[in-house]
């Protein structure tokens, strides 16, 4: 599952730690989701994308998607 | 490890608690363990490896126990390290990797365990060495697990 969460941080200048900050996990796990190596819980999903002012399926993009 | 395990509720306070109780279990089992070292050990026909089990499971589960309720009481009186603990505790990649590692460890012991079943048949093995072991087998095959999916992962 691909996301857009470094191009929205990027977009929106805000660090790695910012956001995990905000979403309460680590900033590994933020790095982790920017990379693809770790898929968010729909829970950890959902606190991105609110934070993001969007909804999950903007930030998070399903393999169905793509095809 | 535990502490990682028990942390993954939605109250955190609670699980600080508990974590209290469980420090405080410990203690205790920590302190039975001294008073069986001074009271019972001195008059009793135990070798010197069996004298030494107890005085050194008592150490170590007291230390483990002081440890515990130490850093519990600081992140119950500190909210700015309760705060950062809490998201290091509930993070959800932590969690996935500490139950994978954990899940991995168990299936390799128990491969080891048959292995070493074989050795302890064949050789004249104490049931000790067996058992510890394990739990280094346990403890190695958890930490080299956890080591390689916190890069995979």
């Amino acid at each position: 599952m691909e996301n857009r969460i470094a191009a929205l941080r990027k977009e929106r200048r805000i660090s790695q730690a910012e956001l995990a900050d905000a979403v309460d996990v680590t900033r590994q796990t933020i790095i982790s989701l920017e990379s693809g190596r770790y898929n968010a819980s729909l829970l950890l999903a959902h606190r991105i994308a609110a934070y993001f002012g969007l909804t999950i399926e903007d930030v998070f993009l399903f393999e169905e998607e793509r095809t | 490890m535990l502490s990682k395990m028990m942390s993954g509720g939605a109250d955190y306070d609670k699980s600080l608690r508990l974590r209290l109780w469980i420090g405080a279990a410990l203690l205790l089992i920590g302190l039975v363990g001294f008073a069986c070292w001074f009271l019972v050990v001195p008059g009793s026909a135990l070798d010197d490896h069996a004298r030494g089990f107890y005085l050194g499971a008592a150490t170590g589960v007291t230390l483990g126990a002081v440890i515990l309720l130490a850093r519990t009481g600081w992140l119950l009186t500190h909210p700015d390290a309760r705060k950062k603990a809490q998201i290091e505790d509930t993070d959800e990649r932590e969690l996935h990797i500490t139950h994978t590692a954990a899940q991995f460890a168990g299936l390799f012991t128990f491969f080891v365990t048959v292995a070493l079943l074989f050795c302890a048949v064949a050789a004249p093995l104490p049931a000790f060495k067996v058992l510890f072991g394990l739990m280094l087998c346990y403890g190695f095959s958890f930490g080299a697990a956890r080591m390689y999916l916190s890069k995979k992962l």
